[in-house]
């Protein structure tokens, strides 16, 4: 019966319960397209910045990663390269060299970050075969593959021969090889494209003096790779003594706790609005029942207790928190999903090392926005509450007075 | 013992205002035999609707004790109260008694509803009370639907569909043309002499007073005089 009564009472103004229902409604739009521009933000900048450099996990030799000491190679590549493909969810791996070395053409030089790659299994990692915007993706020793800023910076182009310099990591002893330039690429990733020449393996390693070994082999896998234990579950069997084996959160904490980040912004969002949006709400709710004292007191005389009053009021403020937030669930994914569809635009912008270029596509986060709507129903039955324990604590007679 | 329904003894209530201390209630003592139709008259102002809050727990006694069926009120606690309420007492005010989002047979259903009667027991009780006020071909409407009149008659019907002992009726007819002041009434007389319903009204109509049992006129918050008919 409270069920019955509540429903009926909250349509007898209708205008107030629709536009009070209204604000609801959009707060949880305006929060769900939020949510899903959030998720596809994290989701963006994963994807850049495993895609553009760092794959999905990672294999160096102990104190690599916190020295850069291009003489601690990984112990034994091509069979631990072996065991990782064949383990399983991975779906390829693949080894680099890493050094340092001297670009130069005419009389224009650059120092940049040596990448000795695998073109075939590189493909499978990286979007680097993707991501070419001019020529072509190398194939054999002899050509090399830079970022388009770089090759702007040493005005070269397709096709130009530039002298690579790079130094024997045991002796010391410079090499330079002639090499042609065969493609220009956008990774996204920052340092990639502005320091990185990359080669074949085979070439970078000669130079290095670091036949077979490589300095890093990388990993994709077959999961979903926003958290970190099932990605741990699968390398597991590849760690040893002498070898770090790591998942990308390592190699990018920033964009590893991006998420976290992002939901408890979104909670702090989630309260904000609703803060705002309170006001109008306790003013319409304690008004309507303002108005109502006389009708409290006389359903009392009959034998309404207080606390059966109470619950009417609050259920009455649970309907209207749900007409509020149902429409705004459905209409918040909708709209949502035209910002999965279309995407957003942020050409140009620069967050944390890494450019979008490309629109921004929305993820949908059904049970963010669900959880936002369920908050919005409580926040606005606790709302009501104050109302209705005053209501139910009036003598009859104080209530039929008009409160 | 068993025949006394309302006793009443040394009854105040006194508001403090700002003006000063009022003295809705001053002092009264009364007690009410079962099957009474009890009529409480006097000028605007001395109590009558202060009294019947008291009688039927709306309200608490600055000083002194109104006990119902030998239960002191100011010993029950507040659910107690509302079952009292809900299970002996039927009430009537002036206006505005109904329920607006209810039907009228709902709201008549009202009290039943409360007290966890099943529906085919309210709905009999309630169309045959509904019948006897002349409502019948109304049950559906919304109280906004009916007249002053036909609203009060829902409010009577409502206060004794649940039989309840005892009936607060606050100046059931002061918003009524005299006929159907008069219909409402008898309406009520007889319901007293049917089920031996105690009755306490306030009321300003001399024709209405000249129906009760006994007549008691307030005057400033004190019993001013009291006459026994019939
Ligand atoms: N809440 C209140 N605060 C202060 N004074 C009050 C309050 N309620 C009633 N009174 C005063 O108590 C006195 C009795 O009021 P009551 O309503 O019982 O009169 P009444 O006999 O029913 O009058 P009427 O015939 O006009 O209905 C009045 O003087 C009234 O002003
Ligand atoms: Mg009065």
């Amino acid at each position: 019966m409270i069920i019955k009564l509540a429903w009926r009472n909250i349509w007898r103004n209708k205008r107030r319960t629709i536009l009070t229902a209204l604000t609801l409604t959009i707060g949880v739009v305006a929060l769900s397209m939020m949510l899903t521009l959030a998720a596809g933000m994290v989701e963006r900048m994963i994807r850049v910045a495993t895609h553009s450099r760092i794959g999905d996990a990672q294999i160096h030799a102990a104190h690599y990663l916190e020295t850069q000491d291009e003489t601690l190679t990984i112990p034994s590549t091509t069979a631990l390269l072996e065991q990782a493909r064949k383990l399983p969810d991975v779906k390829d791996a693949t080894a680099r060299s890493i050094g340092i070395g001297v670009l130069s053409i005419a009389d224009r030089t650059s120092g940049i970050q040596l990448l000795g790659i695998d073109p075939e299994h590189e493909k499978n990692i990286t979007n680097w075969s993707e991501r070419i915007v001019d020529g072509e993706y190398i194939s054999e020793p002899g050509q090399v593959m830079m970022g388009s800023h770089l090759a702007e910076k040493l005005e070269v182009e397709v096709g130009s021969k530039m002298i690579l310099t790079a130094a024997n990591v045991t002796t010391g002893e410079t090499t330079a090889e002639l090499v042609r330039v065969k493609g220009l690429l956008y990774t996204g990733d920052v340092a990639t494209d502005r320091q990185a020449a990359i080669v074949h393996l085979d070439m970078a390693q000669k130079m290095m003096g670091t036949r077979g070994q490589a300095h890093e082999i990388v990993l994709k896998l077959n999961i979903p790779i926003e958290q970190r234990e099932p990605i741990e579950a699968i390398i597991a069997p590849l760690k040893r003594d002498g070898i770090s084996v790591e998942p990308w959160q390592t190699m990018n904490p920033i964009v590893a706790q991006m998420k976290g980040l992002m939901e408890s912004y979104m909670d702090v969002m989630v309260v904000v609005l609703f803060m705002i949006l309170a006001f109008g709400l306790i003013n319409t709710i304690s008004m309507s029942l303002l108005e109502r004292m006389r009708e409290f007191g006389v359903m009392r005389s009959l034998g309404t207790s207080g606390s059966m009053l109470a619950k009417l009021i609050v259920t009455e403020a649970a309907f209207l928190g749900f007409i509020g937030a149902v429409p705004g669930i459905v209409c918040g994914l909708l709209i949502s999903q035209l910002l999965v569809t279309y995407g957003l635009d942020f050409a140009g912008t620069t967050a944390y090392g890494m450019e979008f270029r490309e629109p921004i596509y929305g993820q949908l986060d059904i049970p963010g926005t669900v959880r936002v709507a369920v908050m919005f129903v409580i926040l606005t039955t606790l709302v009501s509450l104050f109302t209705a324990i005053r209501a139910a604590r009036l003598e009859p007679v104080e209530a039929m007075r008009g409160g | 013992m068993s025949d006394v329904v309302i006793e009443i003894e040394g009854a105040k209530r006194h508001y403090t205002t700002p003006a000063g201390v009022v003295k809705a209630l001053d002092g009264v003592d009364l007690t009410v035999e079962r099957g009474e139709f009890l009529a409480i008259a006097g000028p605007s102002g001395s109590g009558k609707s202060t009294l019947l809050n008291l009688i039927g727990a709306l309200d608490t006694p600055t000083e002194g004790s109104v006990k119902i069926d030998g239960t002191s009120l100011s010993e029950m606690r507040e659910k107690a109260l509302a079952e009292l309420r809900r299970d002996r007492i039927g009430f009537v005010f002036q206006a505005y008694n109904l329920i607006p989002v209810l039907s009228v047979l709902e709201n008549v259903e009202y009290v039943m509803l409360l007290q966890g009667k099943g529906a085919s027991e309210r709905h009999k009780a309630a169309k045959e009370i509904l019948a006897e006020v002349g409502l019948s071909d109304m049950l559906d409407r919304r109280p906004v639907e009916l007249s002053g009149g036909q609203q009060q008659r829902v409010a009577v019907a409502r206060a004794i569909a649940a039989k309840p002992s005892l009936v607060l009726a606050d100046e059931p007819t002061a918003n009524l043309d005299s006929a159907t002041g008069i219909a409402l009434l008898e309406m009520m007389q007889s319901l007293n002499k049917t089920y031996n319903m105690t009755f306490v009204f306030s009321t300003h109509d001399q024709e209405v007073m000249a129906r009760a049992t006994r007549l008691i006129r307030l005057r400033d918050g004190k019993i001013e005089s009291e006459e026994r008919r019939g």
